[in-house]
């Protein structure tokens, strides 16, 4: 099991549980790019991730960054009024996933340094087309956009 | 050399967070407290909190303000009137030629920040607003910055929120409509949160980066709290910011409450730079401390202040701290972000959280508001 799976598996086991009420926000750093390539692939894995926990899509984002900058910074918000916001940059040797999910009456924290390539790629299967279009036209126009 | 110490005066009594920063100041040898005042016509509640507070810390209580401004042993004023009043306060403190310090965040009011900022550029006096800038995690990310091991910085990612309040009550499911310009400041259970919360977030990018902001896009939302919906004020608010130089900086503010949180919430900045990154928190290094005792439960709700903003109202419901975390003490000794306004008056040197600094992220978070009304990105100035 990649360790993105495990980690959204565990974080859906825990939202689903009740413990820590509705979810409402995500604010996740993930440094494990392995190169300025993969933040697109990596952000779109933390966006699917995200819209399992808030069980449905994003209906507007609003990105900043890019390849070129190192880093990759989304706003995403939700039609049930949560939001997330999920950053990605380069891990430069030292890969690191910061996850924070605020639910109404509790949180989920996930801070892990990482080992080796673990986090550096996505899913390919998780990684939405509509969203990362969204994120590219967002990036372009610097306006918040419908995927 | 030993300076003869400055006469300080305080503005505002109890269920404030004078309760803090006036017990401060009368511990360190290097001022004076001359005496509690407050603007006339406060109205009987404030006015009796006022006397109780100049009691506890054991000044006199002086019932007029601008008297009080008058006497010549008065060079300091330490301002937390309630936000609504405090901008106005600080302006007149400015122009009698005396050096304030600050609560958070200045005013919520454009205007007055920059009546305020002028005030204070024509006599000359030191200015300061509490912040976490003094605090030794703050001075460590900022040494990172500077020492350019990461690279140029690209991002800044900063949170400030507070594990306080009985959560679980809001009504979800919608998002929250934004007035603009914000409604209320002052409730007994309530604050507007990223307001009052987000301005440690924003001020620590702002003075990590010495950057300018150029754009605000916020949400605003009611997550926790059924308090905060009736008063129309929200409980969480994230920005996202466009600093000069094409830096990104994203900050949260908010109250996420009591359980929530191994310690008082999630503190913390991620310092993106073109060679590396770097998170740095409030809490660490740390060790972790259990033992057989029973678990932290929240304290019962006061309903003087329900949400745990006071010292005092705490104290009366026995509020327990959380004991799990236990920071590592540092080589930075602790230095109270009172003790540096002092340090600022007597060194000559302005302070890193001067009111220019305050009226920009007043600025910034009124434009927040603004986005979150609009759901547009708002430029700046506004």
């Amino acid at each position: 099991m990649s360790y993105w799976t495990s980690l959204g598996d565990a974080v859906q086991a825990a939202v689903k549980s009740g413990r820590i009420g509705d979810p409402v926000f995500v604010r996740c750093t993930a440094a494990s790019a392995e190169e300025s390539g993969h933040l697109t692939d990596i952000l779109g894995e933390l966006a699917g991730q995200t819209s399992r926990w808030f069980s449905g899509p994003a209906e507007r984002v609003l990105a900043r960054g890019g390849p070129d900058e190192g880093h990759l910074t989304a706003a995403l918000e939700f039609p049930t009024g949560a939001s997330a916001i999920l950053s990605v940059c380069r891990a430069h040797g030292r890969p690191e996933v910061d996850i924070v999910v605020l639910g109404c009456r509790g949180a989920v924290y996930h801070r892990q340094a990482l080992v080796l390539r673990e986090g550096s790629s996505a899913h390919p299967h998780r990684i939405g087309a509509t969203f990362l279009s969204a994120v590219r036209r967002s990036l372009a126009t610097g306006q918040p956009v419908q995927p | 050399m030993k300076h003869a110490p400055i006469g300080l005066l305080l503005v505002a009594g109890r269920l404030t967070h004078q309760e803090n920063y006036g017990r401060t100041f009368a511990r360190d040898d290097r001022c004076r407290l001359v005496g509690l005042t407050d603007e006339r016509g406060v109205g009987p509640e404030r006015d009796r909190l006022n006397r109780e507070l100049a009691a506890d810390i054991g000044i006199p209580f002086l019932p007029v303000l601008e008297d009080a401004l008058a006497r010549p042993e008065v060079q300091a004023v330490c301002v937390c009137a309630e936000p609504e009043r405090r901008g106005r306060i600080l302006a007149e403190c400015a122009r009698a030629g005396k050096h304030i310090y600050i609560d958070k965040p200045m005013t919520p009011y454009l205007d007055t920040a920059r009546e305020v900022v002028e005030a204070a550029r024509r006599t000359g006096v030191f200015s300061q607003m509490f912040s976490l800038v003094t605090q030794p995690w703050a001075r460590r990310a900022r040494e990172v910055v500077h020492s350019g091991i990461i690279g140029n910085l690209v991002a800044v990612h900063a949170d400030c929120l507070f594990a306080k309040g009985p959560s679980g009550t809001a009504s979800l499911g919608r998002t929250r409509f934004q007035p603009y310009p914000p409604k209320g400041f002052t409730f007994v259970d309530s604050k507007p949160e990223l307001y009052d919360i987000g301005v440690y977030a924003i001020g620590l990018a702002l003075w990590l980066t010495g950057k300018t902001v150029k754009n605000v896009y916020g949400r605003t939302a009611n997550y926790f709290f059924q308090e905060h919906q009736r008063n129309g004020v929200e409980d969480f608010g994230f920005l996202l910011l466009d600093l000069e130089g094409g830096v990104t900086a994203t900050i949260t503010g908010g109250r996420i409450g009591w359980s929530s949180h191994p310690a008082g919430g999630p503190s913390q900045v991620r310092l993106i730079g073109s060679r590396g990154s770097l998170a740095i928190d409030a809490y660490s290094p740390r060790i972790e401390v259990y033992g057989n005792e029973p678990p932290w439960q929240p304290p019962p709700v006061n309903p003087r202040d329900p949400m745990g903003m006071w010292s005092s109202t705490q104290r009366e419901v026995d509020t327990r701290p959380k004991e799990t975390w236990v920071t590592l003490p540092g080589d930075d000794s602790p230095h109270s972000d009172e003790s540096c306004f002092l340090d600022c008056i007597f060194e000559g040197r302005k302070s890193e959280m001067d009111v220019e600094r305050a009226a920009a992220i007043t600025e910034a978070i009124l434009a927040g508001y603004k986005s979150a009304a609009t759901g547009e990105v708002v430029k700046l100035p506004l």
